[in-house]
């Protein structure tokens, strides 16, 4: 969901919250999506946690989502309970409604937070994206205008490795670049885009794609995704995963339109040694002897806090100096390691000059995955997108990204072993 | 831009009369059969019972311009709920154009494969192994799954 449409949800919360509708209530959320991970968060800052979220799709059951269970309505216990309250955020909010009602679950028991524009709203978003365009062809004349509506950083960092290969292909030379932040605006930078622009408000990119869906034979706008959602005409994301359609392999295919021979080129990295020597002094850490450490996921699985710890102080124990990725405060240092952020533009000579890498799936392992370093991703086998398993879309040697990392599944029951595994896929001896 | 909201509200209009006419609620799911791809359009109604049930609807219009793709839906179709029209190719048109600014109902499918330029399920079904009945059950009905049909036809 959109910024607005957040702190739309946010206020209804509180308000319910604030009147106590959600006390002593089971709270069930419906759907595995990122609304539903972002609903979790507002829900834990009041301390209330979920007792399962609902999904029908199979393949998600048994699955965990921002470490909550994944389980069919069937399972759920005494489903028709006043207690139980079922909160909807999507699409598909009907459906979601009329089967909790099929089982006996009463109008009030369900909230749905889910609120549709309406024609009006998207005509006046449409018209402020016109605006927007043509700011941008005010500046930068009258060229094509990228757009990447997204945060994730491993998005932006595919479309790097394939940039210089589409602009040759499409004899591109002039262009506006437009990202969500200043995460993504670093990582683009690694590739050298050029002609940048960041969005004020992440509400700015849907004004735009609105625009364009109002006159898509007029503008010159281009999405950078192979399916986003907000462009409902194109069915392309509900085939991710199935068929050979993995993550690689549709932006190759269907965003850049390239021939099967075009491989992700990873960027060339600007010498950063004397910023880093400065670093590493200031934080104590040891050229070819430290340890990253990368806990934290946006979209996939975490790992608990006790196994970052246990892992610390084995690789301690062998001399290394370990450090957390952390942003500060919502992505703290595990306990016993130095936190460090990693501005993303250096992110990669950081690693190598680290030499070591262990990290939870996310975008920035995409941004580290071209480095000499000794890197360890982790995967929960649990872990589902779309067609299939979040290891099978986004494992970085079928994403042709690293053919050097080792890629390790762990069941989010069982950890034992798991700190031996990350240990010899970084070639020290336990 | 004047002429392009022009159209949005033209076709807005006319779904509100469609909505009347053939009594469209909640309940009541469209598929438009547009004769851009014959497979797509014989396994949309193949499939339209499943798609009925994963929107907990009760009865069903199709809408098609084609007259042999009229007679293909009457001949698959053998549910007593679902209901087919002729309805003309502009008037389509119009809808989906409408529709493609605006998602006015979440239980309306078009099967549209190369229209507008950012649909590329055409390109889908030309370059991958994903099939047309892949392409209805998956991307246009969002079943999540190709459930086993029986009987199937040659078309």
């Amino acid at each position: 969901m959109f910024d607005y449409q957040l702190a739309g949800v946010e206020k209804r919360l509180r308000r319910l919250y604030q009147r106590g509708v959600l006390y002593n209530k089971k709270i069930y959320i419906f759907g595995v999506s990122e609304n539903t991970r972002q609903i979790i968060q507002i829900l834990r800052s009041y301390r209330l946690e979920p007792i399962n979220v609902i999904d029908n799709d199979k393949k998600k059951q048994d699955s965990y989502c921002s470490e909550i269970r994944v389980i069919s309505a069937d399972k759920v216990d005494e489903i028709d309970s006043v207690k139980n309250l079922y909160i909807l955020y999507s699409g598909y909010w009907r459906e979601m409604a009329a089967q909790l009602r099929n089982h006996g679950v009463k109008k009030e028991n369900i909230l749905t937070l889910y609120k549709k524009e309406t024609l009006g709203e998207c005509l006046i978003q449409a018209y402020r994206g016109k605006r927007i365009y043509e700011k941008l062809i005010n500046k930068y004349g009258n060229v094509p205008v990228f757009v990447c509506p997204y945060t994730g950083t491993g998005d932006i960092y595919l479309i790097g490795t394939f940039w210089k290969q589409y602009m040759e292909k499409d004899k591109l030379e002039d262009y506006v670049f437009l990202v969500l932040s200043k995460a993504c605006e670093k990582v683009a930078k690694l590739f050298e885009i050029k002609n940048l622009e960041v969005f004020q408000r992440k509400a700015e990119s849907q004004y735009l794609i609105r625009y364009y869906m109002m006159c898509r034979e007029k503008v010159n706008i281009k999405l950078l995704n192979d399916s986003w959602a907000q462009i409902h005409t194109n069915p392309l994301e509900w085939f991710r995963g199935y068929k050979g359609l993995e993550f690689t392999e549709l932006f190759r295919r269907f965003v850049f339109e390239l021939p099967a021979t075009a491989k992700p080129e990873h960027p060339v990295y600007q010498d950063a040694g004397r910023e880093l020597e400065a670093l590493f002094q200031e934080y104590g850490l040891k050229e070819g002897n430290t340890v990253v450490l990368s806990p934290y996921s946006n979209t996939l699985a975490d790992l608990p806090k006790e196994f970052w710890i246990h892992l610390a102080k084995e690789l301690k124990g062998k001399g290394f100096r370990v450090c957390t990725n952390s942003s500060g405060n919502s992505e703290p240092g595990i306990a016993g390691t130095i936190p460090v952020f990693f501005p993303l533009n250096i992110a990669p000579q950081w690693i190598e000059r680290a030499g070591y890498f262990v990290g939870v799936r996310s975008g920035f392992c995409d941004v580290v995955s071209g480095t000499r370093a000794k890197k360890v991703v982790l995967y929960s086998s649990q872990d589902r997108f779309f067609n299939g398993s979040a290891f099978e879309y986004f494992n970085l040697k079928d994403m042709e990204l690293s053919g050097d990392t080792a890629e390790i599944l762990f069941d989010r029951n069982d950890y034992d072993g798991l700190t031996k595994k990350v240990m010899e896929g970084l070639g020290i001896m336990p | 831009m004047f002429k392009e909201t022009l159209c949005i509200l033209h076709g807005a209009f006319q779904w509100e009369i469609l909505k009347l006419r053939l009594g469209i609620n909640h309940r009541k799911v469209v598929v438009i059969l547009v004769n851009d791809n014959k497979r797509l359009d014989y396994y949309a109604m193949v499939h339209i019972g499943d798609y009925m049930r994963r929107k907990y609807a009760k009865k069903a219009v199709v809408l098609l311009d084609d007259k042999k793709t009229f007679k293909m839906a009457g001949s698959v179709n053998k549910i007593p709920n679902v209901k087919i029209y002729r309805y003309p190719k502009k008037s389509i048109e119009l809808l989906y154009g409408y529709y493609s600014f605006y998602k006015f109902s979440d239980e309306i499918v078009f099967t549209y494969t190369d229209t507008p330029r950012d649909n590329r399920l055409g390109k889908v079904l030309e370059e991958t192994g994903i099939n047309e009945e892949d392409a209805i059950c998956l991307g246009l009905y969002h079943l999540r799954r190709v459930p086993c049909t029986e009987g199937r036809i040659n078309v």
